[in-house]
């Protein structure tokens, strides 16, 4: 999966990794057990500080997203079954829902966006 | 002139070597030609492949004029001195001017990248695979590189047990050399991955290729380093056999290292012959000239040259520009330092006997032997054969350390065209070679010596 970090985004870089680390996840560009690179690795590929790519790391731990180990460092994790959207989640769906309704789409076409893209995230 | 053809011919291959290294940046690898990254469309477009052409036919002439240059240069009727000077001033251009035409086609292909709307990315993206970085590549162990120390530790060894321990030290420094290519190769072998375009497979086999050239690499260096401590040895009892393996070795060196990058460029250039049609990484804007990198994000001091196995540095950070203000100081001091050969060159030397000690003297060096000291005093008609263990060896003067066959180890400073010399064997078995450049100094000193004796 080829990642890419955009330092002039308003997003924090750790935020940009762990949001497409999820995305990669999601469209099965990474796959359950799939090794992350370690911490010190991936810093030594972005030439980004050690501390950032951990705060990602632990944020995608914390979600679910990888489990860690000593031998073989991140692993990508199967989510098995269903789970309910977080309060973070519901909340950022609101922000975003709100959006779009104020740039005066339609409730239809909202739903038309939406099955788009969920679909077009499936086919990845 | 011999001595000057040898010097010449010591770096004449640095047109060759920089003639064939930018015009082999012609060739489009990982989708970058002359430093500048285009699409597919862009290795078919005429007005591109024109500018190549362009380049190619300049660097020529620069080359050849270089070449015309170190002919005349080598024809100059001038002293060994100013030739040396002229020498390095020669080398200072073969490093810069063909560079010139090479930032030249930088900047028209960057302005043809522009009109035509290739740019991809900016100075402020970075774009890395995760499955290649996530990827253990094999390693060397440290015991690779004891085989080599063994063999360069051979000849130290043979002289710490003769008694020889500064000499021993002198050749240690091999040894430690080949201590530092093993630390040189861990610390480069953590270097970024590739990243061409979004073809996993492709990045990992071009990561791959790279960090097997940089085992190569080192270990092959290592290697040469420990047969280069023979050749030294070798050159302080038997000269001009020692001259010809450290000949050899060096022509090794610079051939097993011409072939790795050119392999490795030739790999770069075939594996990604058929990237750049659809997503490709564009990292233009953080190369400055397509020559220096500059990114003010990336917190490393040393990164990946872009094709090759070469690395260089981020000027984003300051070690960087104090390490290439060093390189840089150091390329323009090269002239002065010939310079400086011409003012010893010119400096007779110069033997005083005075009430306390026998004083040789040549430019800033100086030797002095307390009389108090002085065993015994031989004059010499002919200068014994010897080679220099460290010192000064020209026409005008050999001064500092060497050892002969028939005396052993002696501290010399004379002048080699003007005999007699001064052979004096200190009370503690030293031995010093003294003369003078002035013809009948010396009788009259050994005279004044004897009756002071």
């Amino acid at each position: 999966m080829l990642m890419h970090l955009d330092f002039e985004s308003e997003t924090p870089i750790y935020q940009q990794i762990r949001n497409q680390i999820v995305m990669g996840i999601a469209d099965g560009r990474l796959n359950s057990g799939e090794r992350l690179p370690t911490i010190r690795a991936l810093a030594e590929e972005t030439g980004i500080n050690m501390m950032t790519v951990s705060k990602a790391y632990q944020m995608l731990k914390q979600e679910g997203y990888i489990r860690t180990d000593r031998r073989s460092g991140a692993v990508v994790c199967a989510r098995e079954g269903r789970s309910e959207p977080t309060p973070e989640t519901l909340e950022g769906l609101r922000l975003r829902l709100s959006e779009l309704r104020l740039a005066g789409m339609s409730r239809d076409e909202v739903l038309a966006l939406c099955a788009r893209l969920y679909d077009e995230e499936g086919r990845a | 002139m011999i001595a000057r053809i040898i010097l010449w011919i010591s770096v004449i291959w640095l047109v060759p070597i920089m003639y064939f290294m930018l015009k082999n940046e012609t060739k489009f690898k990982k989708n970058i030609a002359v430093g500048v990254t285009l699409p597919y469309d862009g290795r078919i477009d005429p007005e591109v492949l024109s500018r190549l052409d362009q380049f190619k036919r300049e660097l020529r002439w620069v080359c050849l004029g270089l070449l015309v240059l170190a002919a005349v240069n080598i024809a100059l009727p001038v002293g060994f001195g100013a030739s040396l000077t002229l020498f390095l001033i020669w080398v200072d251009l073969c490093i810069v001017l063909p560079y010139v035409p090479y930032i030249q086609c930088n900047w028209d292909l960057k302005q043809i990248k522009a009109e035509r709307g290739w740019k991809r990315q900016t100075a402020q993206n970075v774009a890395i695979v995760l499955s290649v970085a996530a990827r253990a590549f094999p390693e060397l162990s440290l015991l690779h590189f004891v085989p080599p120390s063994l063999i360069s530790m051979i000849p130290t060894v043979y002289e710490f047990v003769r008694g020889e321990v500064f000499t021993g030290v002198v050749l240690l420094i091999d040894t430690a050399c080949i201590a530092l290519f093993y630390v040189l190769y861990r610390w480069a072998f953590r270097r970024k991955a590739e990243v061409v375009d979004e073809n996993t497979d492709l990045n990992a086999a071009l990561t791959r290729l790279r960090r097997q050239a940089w085992r190569r690499c080192w270990l092959w260096a290592s290697w040469l380093m420990g047969f280069l401590n023979i050749g030294v040895w070798l050159s302080l009892y038997r000269g001009w056999l020692g001259i010809i393996v450290l000949a050899l070795l060096t022509v090794a060196l610079v051939a097993v290292m011409f072939h790795l990058e050119f392999s490795m460029r030739r790999a770069q250039e075939r594996l990604t012959q058929d990237s750049g049609r659809s997503f490709y990484v564009d990292e233009d804007d953080k190369w400055l000239y397509g020559i220096f990198y500059y990114d003010p994000n990336d917190s490393r001091m040393i990164v990946n040259a872009r094709v090759g196995i070469n690395t260089t540095v981020n000027l984003a950070k300051k070690g960087s520009w104090m390490l290439l203000g060093a390189v840089a100081v150091l390329l323009l001091m090269l002239p002065l330092m010939g310079v400086r050969l011409m003012q010893e060159e010119h400096s007779p030397v110069t033997l005083e006997l005075t009430d306390t000690a026998l004083m040789a003297s040549h430019s800033h060096s100086a030797y002095a032997v307390q009389l108090d000291e002085i065993g015994e005093i031989e004059l010499l008609a002919e200068l014994p054969s010897m080679t220099r263990t460290m010192g000064t060896a020209m026409e005008s003067v050999l001064k500092g350390r060497y050892r002969s066959g028939e005396l052993g180890n002696l501290n010399a400073c004379l002048d080699p065209r003007t005999g007699p010399y001064l052979l004096i064997r200190t009370v503690d078995g030293t031995l010093y070679l003294f003369g003078d450049s002035q013809e009948g100094k010396i009788q009259t000193i050994y005279q004044k010596w004897e009756r002071v004796r």
